[in-house]
Protein backbone atom coordinates (compact mmCIF):
# COMPACT_ATOMS: atom_id res chain seq x y z
CA UNK A 1 0.00 0.00 0.00
CA UNK A 2 2.86 2.30 0.92
CA UNK A 3 5.97 0.42 -0.87
CA UNK A 4 6.28 3.10 -3.48
CA UNK A 5 6.31 5.64 -0.86
CA UNK A 6 8.70 3.91 1.15
CA UNK A 7 11.34 3.42 -1.07
CA UNK A 8 11.74 6.50 -2.04
CA UNK A 9 11.88 7.74 1.66
CA UNK A 10 14.58 5.26 2.12
CA UNK A 11 16.12 6.82 -0.41
CA UNK A 12 15.95 10.41 2.11
CA UNK A 13 13.30 11.91 -0.01
CA UNK A 14 11.88 13.96 2.88
CA UNK A 15 8.41 14.71 0.88
CA UNK A 16 8.13 11.10 0.30
CA UNK A 17 8.37 10.67 3.85
CA UNK A 18 6.15 13.21 4.79
CA UNK A 19 2.84 11.64 2.60
CA UNK A 20 3.96 8.76 4.36
CA UNK A 21 3.46 10.24 7.75
CA UNK A 22 0.15 12.23 6.69
CA UNK A 23 -1.23 9.19 5.55
CA UNK A 24 -0.10 6.92 8.59
CA UNK A 25 -0.16 9.25 11.26
CA UNK A 26 -3.78 9.88 12.12
CA UNK A 27 -4.27 6.34 12.76
CA UNK A 28 -1.06 6.31 15.00
CA UNK A 29 -2.62 9.02 17.01
CA UNK A 30 -5.75 7.18 17.43
CA UNK A 31 -4.00 3.90 18.86
CA UNK A 32 -2.03 6.21 20.74
CA UNK A 33 -4.81 8.30 22.42
CA UNK A 34 -6.00 4.92 23.06
CA UNK A 35 -3.24 3.80 24.49
CA UNK A 36 -2.17 6.86 26.66
CA UNK A 37 -5.48 8.50 27.37
CA UNK A 38 -4.28 11.68 26.94
CA UNK A 39 -4.23 13.82 23.75
CA UNK A 40 -0.67 15.20 24.66
CA UNK A 41 1.06 12.29 25.70
CA UNK A 42 -0.50 10.57 22.34
CA UNK A 43 1.03 13.27 20.10
CA UNK A 44 4.46 13.38 21.68
CA UNK A 45 4.31 9.73 20.96
CA UNK A 46 3.07 9.73 17.63
CA UNK A 47 5.68 12.47 16.53
CA UNK A 48 8.31 10.66 18.23
CA UNK A 49 7.18 7.12 16.16
CA UNK A 50 7.37 9.05 12.92
CA UNK A 51 11.14 10.45 13.67
CA UNK A 52 12.06 7.11 14.71
CA UNK A 53 10.41 5.50 11.56
CA UNK A 54 12.51 8.18 9.46
CA UNK A 55 16.17 7.50 11.30
CA UNK A 56 15.41 3.83 10.91
CA UNK A 57 13.90 3.55 7.85
CA UNK A 58 16.47 2.15 5.44
CA UNK A 59 16.13 -0.80 7.95
CA UNK A 60 12.84 -2.00 6.91
CA UNK A 61 13.27 -4.54 4.51
CA UNK A 62 9.98 -5.12 3.23
CA UNK A 63 8.38 -1.23 1.84
CA UNK A 64 4.79 -3.54 2.35
CA UNK A 65 5.43 -4.15 6.38
CA UNK A 66 5.89 -0.37 6.62
CA UNK A 67 2.52 -0.04 8.93
CA UNK A 68 2.82 -2.88 11.34
CA UNK A 69 6.86 -1.60 11.43
CA UNK A 70 5.59 1.38 12.24
CA UNK A 71 3.13 -0.04 14.88
CA UNK A 72 5.60 -1.70 16.27
CA UNK A 73 8.06 1.49 17.04
CA UNK A 74 5.04 3.57 17.77
CA UNK A 75 4.27 0.93 20.82
CA UNK A 76 7.36 1.48 22.01
CA UNK A 77 6.99 5.33 21.95
CA UNK A 78 3.64 4.82 24.03
CA UNK A 79 5.50 3.26 26.63
CA UNK A 80 8.67 5.68 26.74
CA UNK A 81 5.85 8.22 26.94
CA UNK A 82 3.78 7.09 29.89
CA UNK A 83 7.00 5.75 31.77
CA UNK A 84 8.11 9.26 31.50
CA UNK A 85 4.95 10.68 32.56
CA UNK A 86 3.16 8.69 34.47
CA UNK A 87 -0.11 10.11 35.63
CA UNK A 88 -2.36 7.75 36.20
CA UNK A 89 -2.82 4.84 38.05
CA UNK A 90 -0.03 4.97 40.56
CA UNK A 91 -0.45 2.92 43.52
CA UNK A 92 -3.86 1.38 42.30
CA UNK A 93 -4.27 -2.48 43.30
CA UNK A 94 -6.85 -3.92 41.44
CA UNK A 95 -8.74 -6.90 43.14
CA UNK A 96 -8.60 -10.37 41.19
CA UNK A 97 -10.99 -12.87 40.37
CA UNK A 98 -13.49 -13.22 37.62
CA UNK A 99 -14.39 -15.87 39.44
CA UNK A 100 -16.40 -13.99 41.50
CA UNK A 101 -18.68 -12.32 38.54
CA UNK A 102 -21.92 -12.88 37.23
CA UNK A 103 -22.75 -12.30 33.98
CA UNK A 104 -25.91 -10.07 35.03
CA UNK A 105 -23.35 -7.35 36.61
CA UNK A 106 -21.68 -6.51 32.85
CA UNK A 107 -25.16 -5.90 31.65
CA UNK A 108 -25.53 -3.15 34.26
CA UNK A 109 -22.32 -1.39 33.05
CA UNK A 110 -23.49 1.38 30.83
CA UNK A 111 -21.53 4.40 32.05
CA UNK A 112 -18.31 5.45 29.76
CA UNK A 113 -16.79 6.82 32.69
CA UNK A 114 -16.56 3.82 34.80
CA UNK A 115 -15.13 2.40 31.84
CA UNK A 116 -12.55 4.86 31.26
CA UNK A 117 -11.66 4.74 34.95
CA UNK A 118 -10.89 0.93 34.77
CA UNK A 119 -9.23 1.34 31.95
CA UNK A 120 -6.80 4.16 33.04
CA UNK A 121 -6.09 1.75 35.78
CA UNK A 122 -4.82 -1.36 33.45
CA UNK A 123 -0.89 -0.87 32.70
CA UNK A 124 -0.17 0.96 29.16
CA UNK A 125 1.20 -2.53 28.09
CA UNK A 126 -2.36 -3.58 28.89
CA UNK A 127 -3.75 -1.15 27.31
CA UNK A 128 -1.56 -1.57 24.12
CA UNK A 129 -2.79 -5.40 23.59
CA UNK A 130 -6.75 -4.48 24.16
CA UNK A 131 -5.99 -1.37 21.62
CA UNK A 132 -4.90 -3.74 18.83
CA UNK A 133 -7.35 -6.46 19.20
CA UNK A 134 -10.54 -4.49 20.48
CA UNK A 135 -9.71 -1.28 18.27
CA UNK A 136 -7.73 -2.17 15.15
CA UNK A 137 -9.65 -5.73 15.21
CA UNK A 138 -5.96 -7.45 14.29
CA UNK A 139 -5.89 -11.43 15.29
CA UNK A 140 -3.85 -12.45 18.24
CA UNK A 141 -0.83 -13.30 16.37
CA UNK A 142 -0.63 -9.91 14.04
CA UNK A 143 -1.18 -8.02 18.02
CA UNK A 144 1.73 -10.33 19.00
CA UNK A 145 3.74 -8.83 15.72
CA UNK A 146 3.08 -5.33 16.46
CA UNK A 147 3.83 -5.02 20.41
CA UNK A 148 6.93 -7.29 19.98
CA UNK A 149 5.61 -9.98 22.35
CA UNK A 150 5.68 -13.74 21.88
CA UNK A 151 2.09 -14.81 21.26
CA UNK A 152 1.90 -16.35 24.68
CA UNK A 153 2.14 -13.42 26.12
CA UNK A 154 0.23 -11.42 24.38
CA UNK A 155 -3.11 -13.83 25.41
CA UNK A 156 -1.71 -14.18 28.93
CA UNK A 157 -1.93 -10.23 28.75
CA UNK A 158 -5.39 -10.30 27.45
CA UNK A 159 -6.20 -12.25 29.88
CA UNK A 160 -5.01 -10.34 32.70
CA UNK A 161 -6.46 -7.09 31.16
CA UNK A 162 -9.56 -8.25 31.05
CA UNK A 163 -9.78 -9.57 34.64
CA UNK A 164 -8.36 -6.37 35.97
CA UNK A 165 -11.44 -4.58 34.26
CA UNK A 166 -14.17 -6.45 35.26
CA UNK A 167 -12.08 -6.21 39.00
CA UNK A 168 -12.26 -2.71 38.57
CA UNK A 169 -15.99 -2.21 37.47
CA UNK A 170 -17.12 -4.68 39.67
CA UNK A 171 -15.16 -2.28 42.88
CA UNK A 172 -17.11 0.54 41.37
CA UNK A 173 -19.97 -1.32 41.16
CA UNK A 174 -19.99 -1.77 45.19
CA UNK A 175 -18.54 1.31 46.21
CA UNK A 176 -21.11 4.12 47.74
CA UNK A 177 -22.17 6.61 44.93
CA UNK A 178 -21.77 4.21 42.08
CA UNK A 179 -25.12 3.68 41.40
CA UNK A 180 -25.77 7.31 41.10
CA UNK A 181 -22.38 7.94 39.04
CA UNK A 182 -23.94 5.39 36.71
CA UNK A 183 -27.13 6.89 35.90
CA UNK A 184 -26.16 10.09 35.74
CA UNK B 1 -25.04 -13.97 26.14
CA UNK B 2 -22.21 -14.14 28.47
CA UNK B 3 -20.07 -11.72 30.22
CA UNK B 4 -17.19 -12.32 28.95
CA UNK B 5 -18.73 -11.50 25.53
CA UNK B 6 -20.93 -8.36 26.98
CA UNK B 7 -16.97 -6.63 27.98
CA UNK B 8 -15.93 -7.85 24.76
CA UNK B 9 -18.70 -5.63 22.93
CA UNK B 10 -18.85 -2.42 25.53
CA UNK B 11 -14.45 -2.38 24.91
CA UNK B 12 -15.47 -2.17 21.67
CA UNK B 13 -17.80 0.49 21.91
CA UNK B 14 -15.35 2.34 24.55
CA UNK B 15 -12.56 2.58 21.90
CA UNK B 16 -14.38 3.92 19.38
CA UNK B 17 -14.37 6.96 21.18
CA UNK B 18 -11.58 9.49 21.02
CA UNK B 19 -9.48 12.00 18.62
CA UNK B 20 -8.68 9.83 15.08
CA UNK B 21 -6.32 12.82 13.89
CA UNK B 22 -3.18 14.02 14.40
CA UNK B 23 -3.07 17.78 14.61
CA UNK B 24 -1.53 19.86 11.20
CA UNK B 25 0.83 21.44 13.15
CA UNK B 26 2.27 18.10 14.77
CA UNK B 27 2.79 16.80 11.29
CA UNK B 28 4.33 20.47 10.75
CA UNK B 29 6.84 19.44 13.39
CA UNK B 30 7.65 16.19 12.26
CA UNK B 31 8.48 17.52 9.12
CA UNK B 32 10.74 19.90 10.72
CA UNK B 33 12.26 17.66 12.84
CA UNK B 34 13.38 15.12 9.98
CA UNK B 35 14.74 18.23 8.04
CA UNK B 36 17.11 18.31 10.84
CA UNK B 37 17.78 14.09 11.23
CA UNK B 38 19.95 12.19 9.02
CA UNK B 39 18.32 8.45 8.34
CA UNK B 40 21.03 6.00 9.56
CA UNK B 41 23.42 4.11 7.24
CA UNK B 42 22.91 0.99 7.69
CA UNK B 43 25.85 -1.51 8.36
CA UNK B 44 25.59 -4.91 7.99
CA UNK B 45 23.51 -7.34 5.77
CA UNK B 46 21.14 -4.61 4.60
CA UNK B 47 23.69 -1.34 4.26
CA UNK B 48 23.82 0.50 1.03
CA UNK B 49 26.20 -0.91 -1.46
CA UNK B 50 28.12 2.68 -1.51
CA UNK B 51 28.94 2.62 1.68
CA UNK B 52 29.67 -1.00 2.06
CA UNK B 53 32.53 -0.42 -0.35
CA UNK B 54 33.93 2.92 0.25
CA UNK B 55 33.56 2.45 4.34
CA UNK B 56 36.23 -0.39 4.42
CA UNK B 57 38.73 1.59 2.44
CA UNK B 58 38.25 4.80 4.36
CA UNK B 59 38.80 2.93 7.96
CA UNK B 60 41.71 1.15 6.39
CA UNK B 61 43.46 4.44 5.22
CA UNK B 62 42.54 6.14 8.18
CA UNK B 63 44.26 3.12 10.53
CA UNK B 64 46.75 3.16 7.69
CA UNK B 65 47.77 7.28 9.16
CA UNK B 66 46.87 6.75 12.70
CA UNK B 67 49.48 3.91 13.01
CA UNK B 68 52.24 5.96 11.63
CA UNK B 69 51.16 8.85 13.04
CA UNK B 70 51.28 7.04 16.58
CA UNK B 71 54.44 5.40 15.43
CA UNK B 72 56.28 8.84 14.06
CA UNK B 73 55.45 10.11 17.93
CA UNK B 74 57.28 7.21 20.18
CA UNK B 75 60.01 6.78 17.28
CA UNK B 76 60.73 10.15 17.62
CA UNK B 77 60.98 10.43 21.68
CA UNK B 78 64.21 9.34 23.07
CA UNK B 79 62.16 8.05 25.93
CA UNK B 80 58.38 6.36 24.75
CA UNK B 81 57.31 5.12 28.16
CA UNK B 82 56.69 7.95 30.53
CA UNK B 83 59.38 10.11 29.90
CA UNK B 84 57.53 12.48 27.63
CA UNK B 85 56.26 15.82 27.87
CA UNK B 86 53.62 16.63 30.34
CA UNK B 87 51.71 18.20 27.28
CA UNK B 88 51.61 15.20 25.29
CA UNK B 89 49.58 12.43 26.70
CA UNK B 90 50.24 8.74 25.34
CA UNK B 91 48.71 8.44 21.94
CA UNK B 92 45.95 5.83 22.66
CA UNK B 93 44.45 7.86 25.48
CA UNK B 94 44.19 11.11 23.22
CA UNK B 95 40.93 12.34 22.42
CA UNK B 96 40.54 13.51 19.38
CA UNK B 97 43.07 14.68 17.46
CA UNK B 98 45.01 11.99 16.67
CA UNK B 99 42.98 10.93 13.01
CA UNK B 100 42.48 7.15 14.09
CA UNK B 101 43.60 5.55 16.89
CA UNK B 102 44.80 1.79 16.20
CA UNK B 103 44.04 1.30 19.69
CA UNK B 104 40.44 0.53 20.12
CA UNK B 105 38.78 2.36 22.47
CA UNK B 106 35.90 0.69 24.33
CA UNK B 107 35.61 2.89 27.14
CA UNK B 108 31.52 3.25 27.18
CA UNK B 109 29.72 -0.16 26.32
CA UNK B 110 27.96 -1.19 29.02
CA UNK B 111 28.63 -4.33 30.59
CA UNK B 112 26.67 -7.44 29.55
CA UNK B 113 24.82 -7.83 32.33
CA UNK B 114 21.46 -9.04 31.47
CA UNK B 115 20.98 -12.40 30.10
CA UNK B 116 18.19 -13.43 27.22
CA UNK B 117 17.15 -16.63 26.13
CA UNK B 118 14.75 -17.04 23.72
CA UNK B 119 11.83 -19.02 23.98
CA UNK B 120 12.07 -20.61 20.36
CA UNK B 121 15.31 -20.44 18.89
CA UNK B 122 17.37 -22.40 21.49
CA UNK B 123 20.00 -19.81 22.44
CA UNK B 124 20.94 -17.94 25.38
CA UNK B 125 23.12 -14.74 25.62
CA UNK B 126 24.14 -12.26 27.80
CA UNK B 127 23.50 -8.09 26.34
CA UNK B 128 24.22 -4.69 27.75
CA UNK B 129 22.84 -3.04 30.74
CA UNK B 130 20.14 -1.17 29.63
CA UNK B 131 19.20 -2.54 26.28
CA UNK B 132 16.08 -4.42 25.68
CA UNK B 133 14.90 -7.18 24.78
CA UNK B 134 11.67 -8.20 22.48
CA UNK B 135 11.44 -12.27 22.04
CA UNK B 136 10.49 -14.39 18.33
CA UNK B 137 6.63 -14.68 18.29
CA UNK B 138 7.09 -16.99 14.81
CA UNK B 139 9.23 -19.87 13.70
CA UNK B 140 11.89 -19.05 11.11
CA UNK B 141 11.18 -21.07 8.30
CA UNK B 142 12.29 -19.44 5.32
CA UNK B 143 15.31 -20.05 3.93
CA UNK B 144 17.20 -16.87 4.79
CA UNK B 145 16.12 -14.08 7.09
CA UNK B 146 15.99 -10.57 6.35
CA UNK B 147 16.87 -8.99 9.45
CA UNK B 148 14.73 -6.06 9.93
CA UNK B 149 13.56 -5.72 13.84
CA UNK B 150 9.85 -5.90 12.80
CA UNK B 151 10.23 -9.43 11.39
CA UNK B 152 8.64 -11.50 14.30
CA UNK B 153 10.68 -14.43 13.56
CA UNK B 154 13.77 -13.55 14.97
CA UNK B 155 14.58 -12.65 18.49
CA UNK B 156 15.76 -8.71 19.12
CA UNK B 157 17.98 -6.94 21.72
CA UNK B 158 18.03 -3.25 21.22
CA UNK B 159 19.67 -0.11 22.92
CA UNK B 160 15.82 1.80 23.96
CA UNK B 161 12.67 1.47 24.15
CA UNK B 162 11.99 3.62 21.06
CA UNK B 163 15.79 3.21 20.00
CA UNK B 164 17.18 0.95 17.69
CA UNK B 165 20.40 2.15 16.96
CA UNK B 166 21.93 -0.58 18.47
CA UNK B 167 21.16 -4.00 18.32
CA UNK B 168 21.15 -8.27 18.17
CA UNK B 169 19.25 -9.94 15.95
CA UNK B 170 19.39 -13.31 16.07
CA UNK B 171 17.43 -16.72 15.28
CA UNK B 172 17.28 -20.69 14.32
CA UNK B 173 16.25 -23.48 12.27
CA UNK B 174 16.64 -27.10 11.17
CA UNK B 175 19.44 -26.70 8.59
CA UNK B 176 17.34 -30.15 7.39
CA UNK B 177 19.08 -31.80 4.79
CA UNK B 178 21.92 -29.25 3.86
CA UNK B 179 25.54 -30.03 5.06
CA UNK B 180 26.45 -27.42 7.77
CA UNK B 181 28.85 -26.01 5.79
CA UNK B 182 26.61 -25.58 2.70
CA UNK B 183 23.44 -23.72 5.14
CA UNK B 184 26.20 -21.51 6.89
CA UNK B 185 27.32 -20.39 3.27
CA UNK B 186 23.90 -19.92 2.28
CA UNK B 187 23.66 -17.72 5.18
CA UNK B 188 26.87 -15.94 4.92
CA UNK B 189 25.98 -15.33 1.12
CA UNK B 190 22.74 -13.15 1.51
CA UNK B 191 23.68 -10.28 3.78
CA UNK B 192 25.27 -7.27 1.52
CA UNK B 193 28.90 -6.52 2.16
CA UNK B 194 29.43 -10.16 4.10
CA UNK B 195 31.33 -11.97 1.04
CA UNK B 196 34.09 -12.20 2.94
CA UNK B 197 34.52 -14.17 6.39
CA UNK B 198 36.74 -16.62 8.37
CA UNK B 199 36.08 -19.49 11.12
CA UNK B 200 34.45 -18.88 14.13
CA UNK B 201 33.24 -21.30 16.81
CA UNK B 202 30.50 -19.91 19.07
CA UNK B 203 29.71 -22.30 22.13
CA UNK B 204 31.68 -25.34 20.47
CA UNK B 205 29.67 -24.53 17.50
CA UNK B 206 31.54 -23.97 14.17
CA UNK B 207 30.82 -21.12 11.41
CA UNK B 208 31.45 -18.45 10.11
CA UNK B 209 31.55 -15.04 10.79
CA UNK B 210 31.87 -11.28 8.70
CA UNK B 211 35.48 -10.02 8.12
CA UNK B 212 35.39 -6.49 8.82
CA UNK B 213 32.10 -4.27 9.60
CA UNK B 214 30.24 -7.33 8.92
CA UNK B 215 28.94 -8.15 12.04
CA UNK B 216 27.46 -11.55 11.18
CA UNK B 217 27.84 -14.80 12.11
CA UNK B 218 26.32 -18.10 11.22
CA UNK B 219 27.07 -21.84 12.35
CA UNK B 220 25.06 -24.79 13.04
CA UNK B 221 24.76 -27.15 16.34
CA UNK B 222 22.96 -30.78 16.29
CA UNK B 223 21.57 -30.16 13.03
CA UNK B 224 19.71 -26.68 14.01
CA UNK B 225 21.54 -23.84 12.30
CA UNK B 226 22.07 -19.97 13.83
CA UNK B 227 22.47 -16.48 12.69
CA UNK B 228 23.45 -13.60 14.90
CA UNK B 229 23.79 -10.03 13.86
CA UNK B 230 24.96 -7.03 15.43
CA UNK B 231 23.10 -4.10 14.35
CA UNK B 232 25.40 -0.95 15.09
CA UNK B 233 24.25 2.49 13.50
CA UNK B 234 27.11 4.52 12.39
CA UNK B 235 25.68 8.25 13.26
CA UNK B 236 27.72 8.22 16.76
CA UNK B 237 31.23 7.65 15.80
CA UNK B 238 31.95 6.60 18.82
CA UNK B 239 29.74 3.19 18.32
CA UNK B 240 32.77 1.91 15.83
CA UNK B 241 35.14 1.99 18.26
CA UNK B 242 32.69 0.61 21.20
CA UNK B 243 30.78 -1.60 19.17
CA UNK B 244 33.60 -3.05 16.91
CA UNK B 245 34.29 -6.36 16.21
CA UNK B 246 36.09 -7.34 19.92
CA UNK B 247 32.83 -6.41 20.93
CA UNK B 248 30.41 -8.00 19.14
CA UNK B 249 32.79 -11.50 19.97
CA UNK B 250 32.62 -10.44 23.64
CA UNK B 251 28.96 -10.64 22.64
CA UNK B 252 29.08 -14.22 20.83
CA UNK B 253 31.29 -15.47 24.08
CA UNK B 254 28.32 -15.38 26.13
CA UNK B 255 25.78 -17.53 23.97
CA UNK B 256 25.14 -20.90 25.00
CA UNK B 257 23.76 -23.02 22.15
CA UNK B 258 20.78 -25.39 23.42
CA UNK B 259 19.41 -26.77 20.45
CA UNK B 260 17.66 -28.66 22.39
CA UNK B 261 14.96 -26.44 23.54
CA UNK B 262 14.45 -24.78 20.65
CA UNK B 263 10.76 -25.20 19.03
CA UNK B 264 10.96 -27.30 16.07
CA UNK B 265 9.83 -27.16 12.75
CA UNK B 266 10.49 -29.45 9.88
CA UNK B 267 12.31 -27.87 7.29
CA UNK B 268 9.93 -26.42 4.38
CA UNK B 269 10.29 -25.43 1.55
CA UNK B 270 8.52 -21.92 1.61
CA UNK B 271 8.45 -19.37 -0.67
Amino acid sequence: MYAALVEQAKRGDREAFDSLARQTGDRCMAIAFRILRDFDLADDAVQSALLTAWRELRTLRDPERFEPWLHRILTNACYAEAKGRRRWSEGVRLLPTEAEHGPDEYASIENRDQLERAFRRLTVQQRAVLVFHHYLGLPLPEVAARTGLPLGTVKSRMHHAKQALRASLDAEARSPGASRERSA
Amino acid sequence: MTAHHDLDQQLTAFLRDGPDALPDESFDAVRDRTEQTRQRVVIGPWRSPTVSKLLPIGLGVAAVIGVLFIGSRFIGSPSSNVGGPATQPPASAAPSEAPVSAAPSRMSAPPLTQIFTSPLHGISMSYPEGWFAQAATQLWTADTIPFDFSIPQADFLHDGEASFSLNLVFASQPIGASTPEDWVAQQMAGPEGCAATEPITVDGATGLIGVGECKVAAVTADGRGYVILAGISPDDPSNATTYDRAWFEEVLATVQLHPEDAVEVAPSATP
